[in-house]
């Protein structure tokens, strides 16, 4: 995952080749720049102006995640800059045609997804901060004619001789016409000599953003581009049956009306349903049209659809046998051996992104090329699908990414850009797609809903022997291109988390529950399921053995030591590192101390996607049953950190962000249709029940560092449940925590 | 047809009177720091000042204002008196590094300077019961800070002007 890179790849990757220079104004390669000023622009990644001002050009789409800050970061430590004179950028899409015609990344792969943007970016980013770095210390060299080895580069400054100094903006010119040395490698530096990496940076866009400057798609302006809504059949998988759109074509502002066909069932998704687009002067214009449109829908092939019948064919599902996805000793033989045998059943119902800025894009489709401007986390899925539908070569097309109001999986799928591609082709004119909330959470890859059965065997030890999860639910997975239905598990289960490799009989089993809502990633994916089962059970067994919970834990870890993990996050689980987190989280809680009356503490530990999370949570229950998390208290290690800034706000977000999802949210459909499609009927928390207070511990080591966007959410829930039974509150098994699941 | 004054400047609602303040002003204005996210008056990612209350815009309809004065966000900072170009509760947004995506916060930020003129010393509770805007991010712990820390910068510059 950890990209390097040496002299030839820095030269192509800044669209030379051969031993030509690094630097190259954008527009040579017929783009845009970011800025549309292409000077100062030393690689696709930065360019530095006169007043010394560094731009940097980050290829992670920014969703609040802070990766904008944290890879300008790395890029301006190894080049010696100042970070108080740091903007940043998206970087403009390049793609291009390798030797054998195959499409790749001109400049770096440009993403963001899985927390994978700092362990992918974090050697690449550093070495070209070195590489940029060299130009400048010969250019130095070559306008002062003075050796190299007597200058170095610090905070915007290349230091002289005789302690004079030069700026990096006065100096760009130059270095962008030095040539590297055939054998040049770049160094990076090494830890005890970082200034930036380490210390903590706040997002540089915070005065913009704080001012309302235009920033996201949703305020993005393209010319003679209107207003586009969509209505969309309600229905899952229904289709248009009749349409009479004579009333809003009447209408003052209303310009074209085209309609969309289904997407092919049995293909993954383009667009997500069949639908009618109203194009109009402006918003209210369009709404209006949209609102008066006559449609009858063919309810096509699920009409009866529903949550209710769903959770109770899971239900079913559990009383079969499953598909066994790993097994490890016998388990059936240590589970009749077993002096206890405990088993509890959790259920998760469907969530929804629900990310605060609706989707929206921008689309123009001319005779032979095709603009988007769109909040995308994968702007290549959406060059692909524009090529799918225009037959345009992808690697022309203008895409442009702003910053997105919100990601968290959702714009991983770019079903909106499929849409406003598709309508702007049809009607012949660039369109700005706008999504309403009731479209927004109608239309949505949802979290999978899952029920979840735990078994474990105790012998007469106290010691667990035996371990079984079965997994009724529906699969992320579902309508994916060459996914098969054995390997749907994969994203829902994942088979080496924790108790694996700890336990030694095992079995966990897997059933794909049959149902026709799109399923999609959601911040953590199965991670919050799966942390709020496990973890609310090693405290129920806990309660049963008469252990302390976090005693219960530290003992099924057992010894440090680096265990097998083969899925996103690997190779390894540290035990170790695990343990440490959970102490940590408990020694600043004050572990075992005596709360006050109706207050209890809660714990649990998670493992996602390479970073190890651990929290307390102390909670207060009322009188009337309801409750509340006054405290949080979290340690977490992502190995080596580059922004601790960072890591303490994702970690908050992540932890307020667990709480919402486990305390109010579920998606409800009844005949095929979502029902609870805006927030006054999705229930997202709000200040009133979000947690009071979080303190943040941060473990520095010199593990490879690993994102840090969604640890702080799996160990939220459990924590929480497990709190509010040591309060003297109820076991709760399922989410969302304050209402039944319907 | 009446005009309304928005961040001190005189403007003429023309077109349907329907239109909820929320899109004249993004789109008929250019003022796109006010945010829509749920048109229902339920998330607040729209919420403006209307004669120095906070009101949720997008279910505001434009036939129903007659002279009033609105500020958005773009026209904050400059209701207060002084030479700063940030409100004090923006300086206080950017001092705590509050926002993640961001999204939420131009509403937050309104609701919030209009709840600070109502509650100059709040406590937790008053900011539990009265602040209702959505934030996808979870960056409720840190708006808590942020809040507490802006309000006593209001009442220092409140006592200073005095
Ligand atoms: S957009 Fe107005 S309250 Fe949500
Ligand atoms: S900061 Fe993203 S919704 Fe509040």
């Amino acid at each position: 995952m950890n990209m390097s890179i040496n002299r030839r790849q820095f030269l192509s990757y800044s669209f030379y080749s051969g031993a030509l220079l690094i630097a190259c104004p954008l527009p040579a390669i017929g783009k845009p720049s970011a800025t549309g000023d292409s000077s100062g622009a030393l690689t696709p990644l930065v360019s530095i102006s006169q007043d010394n001002h560094i731009t940097f050009y980050s290829p992670s789409p920014e969703m609040g995640q802070g990766i904008d800050t944290s890879l300008s970061m790395l890029f301006v430590e190894e080049l010696g800059g100042d970070m108080s004179k740091v903007s940043v950028e998206p970087l403009p899409y390049f793609l291009k045609r390798d030797s054998e015609g195959k499409i790749t990344w001109q400049v770096v792969p440009q993403f963001s997804g899985g927390s994978t943007s700092i362990s992918r970016n974090w050697t690449l980013v550093r070495e070209v901060g070195a590489t940029t770095k060299q130009l400048f210390i010969q250019a130095a060299a070559r306008a002062f004619k003075t050796p190299e080895t007597s200058l170095s580069v610090e905070s915007g400054y290349v230091n002289l001789p005789e302690g004079r100094k030069v700026s990096l903006g006065y100096l760009t010119d130059l270095a962008a016409k030095q040539t590297l040395p055939e054998a040049f490698k770049p160094t990076v530096k090494a830890r005890d000599d970082w200034k930036i990496i380490g210390k903590s940076h706040f997002t540089q866009e915070s005065k913009k953003i704080v001012t309302g400057q235009p920033l996201y798609g949703m305020d993005m302006e393209y010319p003679n581009a209107k207003i586009c809504l969509i209505a969309r059949c309600p229905f899952l998988d229904g289709e248009l049956k009749s349409l009479d759109d004579s009333d809003a074509l009447a209408m003052d502002g209303v310009i074209k009306i085209v309609t969309l066909p289904r997407p092919d069932l049995d293909k993954f998704y383009t667009y997500l349903a069949a639908g009618v687009a109203v194009i109009a002067e402006n918003f209210w214009s369009a709404k209006k049209a949209r609102d008066s449109l006559k449609i009858v829908w063919d309810k096509g092939p699920n009409s009866n659809e529903s949550t209710k019948n769903l959770h109770q064919q899971c239900d079913d599902l559990l009383t079969q046998k499953g598909q066994v996805v790993r097994e490890d000793g016998n388990y059936q033989e240590a589970i009749d051996n077993a002096a206890k045998v405990i088993t509890k059943t959790y259920k998760l119902p469907l969530v929804s992104h629900a990310q605060l800025e609706p989707q929206n894009c921008i689309a123009h489709v001319t005779e032979d090329n095709c603009t988007i401007i769109a909040p995308m986390q994968g702007p290549g899925g959406g060059s692909r699908h524009a090529e799918r539908i225009t037959g345009f070569d992808r690697v022309k097309m203008d895409v442009r990414y702003p910053r997105l109001g919100g990601g968290f999986g959702r714009r991983l799928t770019n079903d909106h850009v499929a849409e406003a591609v598709t309508v702007s082709k049809l009607a012949g004119m660039p369109i700005k797609l706008i999504w309403t909330r009731e479209d927004d959470l109608s239309h949505d890859f949802y979290r999978p809903m899952g029920h979840h059965q735990v078994t474990a065997g105790i012998d007469k030890d106290g010691k667990v022997t035996a371990w079984s999860h079965r997994l009724a639910g529906t699969p992320k997975y579902y309508r994916r291109d060459g996914v098969e239905v054995k390997d749907y598990f994969g994203a829902d289960m994942y088979v080496d988390d924790f108790p694996a490799g700890r336990v030694k009989n095992i079995r966990n089993e897997y059933f794909p529950a049959k149902f026709s809502a799109p399923q999609g990633s959601w911040r953590a994916p199965a991670h919050t399921a799966n942390a709020f089962v496990i973890h609310s059970f090693v405290d129920e067994l806990a309660m049963e053995m008469n252990k302390d919970p976090l005693a219960l834990r530290l003992e099924m870890l057992g010894e440090p030591e680096a265990l097998e993990y083969g899925q996103h996050g690997g190779p390894v689980f540290h035990t170790g590192r695990m343990a440490n987190v959970l102490k940590m989280a408990a020694k600043r809680a004050g572990w075992g101390r005596k709360t006050s009356e109706g207050t209890g503490l809660g714990i649990a530990g998670h493992f996602t996607f390479g970073g190890y999370c651990a929290c307390v949570a102390e909670v207060k229950l009322n009188a009337d049953g309801s409750f509340r998390v006054n405290k949080v208290f979290a340690a977490i290690d992502v190995g080596t950190v580059v922004n601790p800034e960072g890591i303490k706000s994702q970690v908050e977000g992540g932890m307020n962000d667990g709480l919402s999802a486990a305390l109010g949210q579920q998606i409800i459909i009844q005949n095929s249709q979502v029902v609870n499609n805006n927030f006054d009927s999705y229930n997202m928390m709000r200040m009133g029940d979000s947690i009071k207070q979080i303190e943040v511990e941060i473990v520095d080591s010199n593990e490879d560092p690993a994102g840090a966007g969604e640890m702080g959410i799996p160990p939220l829930a459990p924590a929480v449940a497990n709190a509010l039974v040591a309060a003297g509150g109820p076991r709760i098994r399922h989410h969302p925590m304050t209402a039944p699941l319907a | 047809m009446s005009s309304i004054k928005v961040n001190g400047k005189s403007v003429e609602l023309s077109g349907d009177q329907d239109m909820p303040l929320l899109w004249f002003l993004r789109e008929k204005l250019s003022l796109v720091g006010t945010k829509f996210g749920c048109g229902i008056g339920s998330c607040g990612a729209c919420t403006v000042h209307i004669n120095n209350k906070a009101v949720r815009s997008c279910t505001l309809p434009i036939g129903a204002l007659v002279n009033e004065d609105v500020v958005t966000i773009e026209g904050l900072a400059a209701t207060q008196e002084g030479i700063s170009d940030l409100h004090p509760v923006q300086q206080s947004w950017i001092d705590f590094n509050v926002a993640q995506c961001g999204y939420c916060q131009a509403g937050q930020i309104m609701a919030v300077t209009d709840f600070l003129n109502r509650f100059p010393s709040p406590t937790d509770d008053d900011i539990d019961t009265h602040l209702t805007n959505l934030c996808r991010c979870g960056t409720y712990s840190r708006m808590r800070q942020a809040i507490h820390h802006a309000a006593k910068q209001m009442r220092a510059e409140k006592g200073e002007a005095k």
